[in-house]
């Protein structure tokens, strides 16, 4: 999975600007993060990585590399 | 015998949808009623189970993609005449999703108006044509949602094909009177059903025990959705038509 490419998703998803994301953002401190954000995101993974997950799944990741983690997990478990 | 105002003896049902959650419980329910129940949905396995549920004879299934709308005339006319004519049509298959504005596409949509909508107005249409239903007449419900009335963020592909089931429902009572054929809607709130569950994976506990807030009466069963349906399916309400019954523990009243 490439970073670059996930974090562009998730601006694309938060509406934040290009490049204004980083691993280490924790979701709470992100702009646009509410209820409405995180379905943006969960649809988001869901459409690019083929990976549906849950609410409890999503809010278990602090941070943005957390999530980026477990999309790849999951990636891996299809594999 | 008592009196039932909704006895079905010998009334031959449709019920699409019938493989799981409310279109199972509905064919379960009418069935108790005396009703002769024909059974859609695409999984085999999972139609064969309601079957196995239904009481008394005569039943009947078919695994069917209402994916494919153009051939759901050829399928009507195929149980009216293997099965039998038709006293109502129950259509229950249907698609949820949740997600917002900005994550939706246009194929979001088209595959929800499909099945929610395009199918339904094709087992109407049939309606229309000559045996389909019986001579007497026959009754249609359409499952609309309490999303046809009122919002819910991410609810935009779903809530505007349950807006559109309300005007085919109300367009098509009027069209379809001359031939004693009476559409209506039930619009439920939440009742946990596969689909729903999978639709509302976004929500945490939390979230979920909210939402179960805003149901004076708390979620339903889907019981409380089949035995609505099978009042506008007999002739307890055979003066109704064109009309839409929230089943919803009074979401929609506040
Ligand atoms: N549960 C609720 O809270 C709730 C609230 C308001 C409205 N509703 C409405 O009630 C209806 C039934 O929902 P449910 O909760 O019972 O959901 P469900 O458990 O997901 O059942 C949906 C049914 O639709 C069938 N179906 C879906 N696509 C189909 C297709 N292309 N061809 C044939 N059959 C198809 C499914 O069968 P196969 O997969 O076997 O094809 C299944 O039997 C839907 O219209 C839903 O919008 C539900």
């Amino acid at each position: 999975m490439d970073q670059a490419t996930f974090l562009g998703h998730m601006e694309e998803s938060l509406r934040a600007k290009p490049g204004s994301i980083q691993m280490a953002h924790r979701f709470h401190d992100l702009d646009g993060w509410d209820s409405i954000g995180a379905l943006s995101v969960i649809a988001v993974i869901d459409e690019r990585y083929g990976v549906t997950m849950d609410a409890g799944e999503l809010l278990s990741c602090r941070t943005v590399g957390e999530l980026a983690g477990l999309v790849e997990r999951n990636l891996r478990k299809a594999a | 015998m008592t009196f039932n105002p909704m006895d079905m003896t010998g009334r031959a049902v449709l019920v699409t949808g019938a493989s799981s959650g409310l279109g199972r419980a509905a064919a379960i329910a009418l069935s108790r009623l005396g009703a002769r129940v024909f059974l859609l949905a695409r999984d085999e396995v999972r139609l064969c189970e309601t079957l196995a549920a239904l009481e008394g004879d005569g039943h009947g299934h078919l695994s069917f993609d209402l994916n494919s709308v153009d051939d759901i005339p050829k399928v009507m006319a195929d149980i009216a005449g293997r099965f039998s004519p038709l006293s109502g049509i129950a259509h229950f298959a249907g698609l949820m999703q949740t997600k917002p504005l900005q994550a939706s596409k246009p194929a979001d949509y088209e595959s929800l108006y499909r099945v929610n909508v395009i199918a339904g107005m094709q087992l109407l249409r049939s309606c229309a044509a000559r045996g389909i239903v019986t001579d007497a007449g026959a009754a249609v419900v359409l499952v609309g949602s309490v999303m046809s009335l009122v919002a819910s963020p991410g609810q935009g592909a779903y809530a505007a094909s349950k807006a559109a089931v309300l005007g085919l429902v109300r367009t098509s009572a009027l069209e379809l009177a001359r031939f004693r054929v009476r559409v209506n809607a039930v619009l439920p709130a939440h009742v946990s059903t596969q689909g729903a569950d999978t639709s509302n994976h976004h929500l945490t506990p939390e979230q979920m025990e909210q939402f179960e807030r805003k149901h004076p009466l708390g979620f339903g069963r889907p019981e409380d959705v089949a035995n609505a349906a099978a009042f506008l399916l007999s002739d307890a309400s055979r003066w109704i038509t064109g009309s839409a019954l929230t089943v919803d523990g009074g979401y929609t009243a506040q």
